[in-house]
């Protein structure tokens, strides 16, 4: 435990237990690149498959909703929770504010001020937001209030220092060979550590789930030290991956070392093949314990 | 917007109302926070026990069930509340009883509507409007605006659109009634407190078999993992009625499940009347709460009930002189008696402000 996380056993920035190195990479990268051309190989769709943390767990907990057609998009005060929930974290820990409650609020403003200045609309909420009455504006903030809360509570992140970075862009990278494979890794936060031998530039993420974690949660927090790895080769691969989910109150570690790492490997290929499946046979979705030939649990779904 | 000075309990910190009226400001905050007990320190080995206890009472329901099940038993207060509910309840109000194999929702459960499960589901949604933002500007708009934006409450929000004016300007009345006692009675809460509105609490048993689960209006304090420091609170618009205690303990006892440390108190605010009932937890209210989950979880996986004595709940017993109503959404009646009205009312008017998705509507029930 060091003494700016706040929760026992479970530390942001600690010392990594170890560092991944190049060769490390390189061979991943060659077996997922194999696995996921032969997995994605018959899949009829020509819009590409995604890849991220929402559909390695549909594969694995639900596959019957990957054959489901989507829904048109509507703006909800859930799918603003994240952005703006983030927002207020960063806001709280540069000092702003004394804490997400107090932060959303303004920060909402400012984002609705800076919206209308910039005439900048994209596929974003601060239109709706602004477009929204006293009722519906409550309860956007309430959400992500409620949804940054924990979050704020889980570490001292005023002691985590200024080079933590919140929401920052996906990490992305496409499956060479494949067309259509294309892996996101989206983590909350992401806060500097120093690597093994004491020099910086290591780097802990940290992600937020809704729900109950589900078996496989070992290799969901590993993938997305995974894509961070594919998608920036200069920097070294994040040495360790915590996971939050608030419902259940749980708070999960995993070490990055290679053997964490194939595990997020397989766990993708898994992923592919039942999202190809589901797309080119949808009323014989098989499921990833199929592959894997396991037994899954159904936790709840974020 | 109203002010969020004007009217709030914090407006020169408030002890209480009218002389002998219901707590406001700082001492309504107080009685959430000082239970007149010890707060619990973390107590690992009793945590190990409750859940010990829990999952060895599960072993034998969950043993011949898990066979054919496909999903988890999930558990919630209402799920709990119709699985121990008396003769009457059991027979007539929950015809399309869940079983034990629950993959998910409820099903074969009509969902009909009233105006006082309207007007918690209204008040509910303003209570989370004045800790957001500290006040209101029309509260019935206000609460309309937000519910509409829960794809859940769609089918809900639809029929009070579509109440009879005189229905309406009742219910808007009562809305408008409530959210002024919330604006005046609640205060500010404090960033630092690490207020939550709406906040989710699940906690699993038997290798996730089991699932628990409690959405709770107001989550606040703290989380600590040395001694207990986050009280947990529902807001109710109606009367208060027993099942409410059930209700507190069971999320009590969630909250215990999920974390090394049980929260301090859990408690019920009537916005109706602004009474605040409070619980302080111990072991031994954890402990009753896991026997009443036990029974429940034992019933819903196909298990034996604990046998009857025949009686009945106060609610259910008038129901005896007269046969209970099914009344559909758009206002038909069946045989046994007419409510008049577009949405049936039940014999209970206290509705919690989390809607509780009422199945079957009861006959009015004249003052004896």
């Amino acid at each position: 435990m060091t003494g700016a996380d706040g929760v026992p056993g479970v530390t942001l920035t600690g010392p990594p237990s170890g560092s991944v190195p190049a060769t490390t990479i390189d061979r991943l990268r060659q077996r997922l690149t194999e696995g996921v051309v032969d997995a994605a190989s018959g899949s009829a769709d020509d819009r590409g498959i995604e890849v991220g943390l929402p559909e390695l767990r549909r594969a694995r907990y639900r596959p019957d909703l990957l054959a489901l057609p989507d829904e048109p998009f509507a703006w909800k005060p859930a799918f603003v929770r994240r952005s703006l929930g983030i927002a207020a974290l960063r806001a709280s820990a540069a000092g702003r504010f004394r804490g997400p409650a107090d932060a959303v609020g303004p920060v909402a403003d400012q984002a609705v001020q800076d919206w209308r200045r910039s005439g900048w609309r994209t596929f974003h909420w601060e239109p709706w937001f602004a477009g929204l009455g006293a009722g519906g504006r409550a309860s956007v903030l309430a959400e992500a209030a409620t949804w940054a809360t924990p979050v704020w509570g889980a570490f001292d992140w005023a002691r985590l220092g200024p080079s933590t970075e919140f929401g920052r862009p996906d990490d992305r990278w496409s499956v060479p060979g494949s067309g259509v494979v294309h892996l996101r890794g989206r983590s909350e936060a992401r806060v500097a550590v120093a690597g093994p031998d004491g020099r910086p530039g290591a780097s802990s993420l940290l992600s937020v789930t809704g729900g109950l974690p589900g078996d496989g949660w070992h290799d969901e927090l590993a993938f997305l030290a995974l894509v961070a790895g594919l998608a920036s080769p200069s920097r070294p691969v994040p040495t360790r991956v915590v996971g939050l989910w608030p419902e259940s109150g749980d708070l999960r570690v995993v070490e990055i070392d290679a053997v964490a790492l194939d595990g997020a490997v397989d766990r993708v290929v898994d992923t592919v093949a039942v999202i190809a499946d589901a797309v080119t046979t949808p009323d014989a979705v098989r499921t990833a314990d199929d592959a894997a030939g396991a037994a899954a649990s159904v936790p709840v779904l974020a | 917007m109203r002010s969020a000075v004007s009217g709030r309990g914090d407006a020169g910190a408030a002890v209480r109302g009218s002389a002998g009226g219901p707590l406001s400001g700082t001492a309504l905050l107080e009685r959430l926070r000082v239970t007149g007990r010890a707060r619990p320190a973390a107590d690992p080995e009793f945590a190990a026990e409750l859940r010990t206890f829990l999952e060895d009472g599960l072993a034998g329901p969950i043993g011949p069930a898990a066979a054919s099940r496909t999903g988890r038993l999930l558990m919630t207060r209402d799920r709990l509340s119709h699985a121990l509910a008396c003769p009457v309840h059991r027979s007539a109000a929950w015809s399309g009883e869940p079983t034990g194999a629950l993959p998910g929702g409820r099903t074969g459960e009509p969902r009909t509507f009233s105006t006082p499960l309207a007007c918690g589901a209204l008040v509910g949604a303003l209570f989370r409007q004045i800790v957001a933002v500290g006040g209101t500007d029309d509260p019935m708009a206000d609460a309309l605006e937000a519910l509409s934006l829960d794809d859940r409450q769609a089918p809900l929000v639809d029929w009070i659109r579509g109440l009879p004016a005189a229905e309406w300007s009742g219910l808007a009345a009562e809305v408008d009634r409530q959210a002024a006692g919330l604006l005046e009675r609640w205060p500010t809460l404090d960033a630092t407190w690490l207020p939550r509105t709406q906040e989710m609490l699940r906690a699993q048993l038997a290798d996730g078999a089991v699932e628990l689960g409690v959405r709770v209006d107001l989550a606040v304090g703290r989380p600590n993992r040395h001694e207990a420091s986050v009280a947990l609170l529902d807001v109710v618009s109606g009367a208060r009625r027993p099942g409410h205690a059930d209700d507190r303990r069971f999320a009590a006892l969630v909250a215990a499940l999920r974390g090394p440390v049980p929260p301090f108190a859990v408690a019920t605010y009537y916005s109706r009347t602004g009474e605040l009932d409070v619980d302080p937890v111990d072991h031994e209210y954890l402990v009753a709460a896991a026997q009443r989950c036990l029974a429940a979880a034992t019933v819903l996986l196909g298990g034996e009930r604990a046998p009857s004595d025949g009686s009945t709940c106060a609610a259910c017993r008038p129901l005896l002189r007269r046969p209970p109503v099914v009344v559909a959404v758009d206002g038909a009646v069946g045989a046994g008696g007419s409510t008049g009205a577009r949405g049936p009312e039940h014999v209970d008017p206290a509705i919690r402000v989390h809607p509780v998705d009422p199945v079957v509507a009861f006959p009015q029930v004249a003052a004896a």
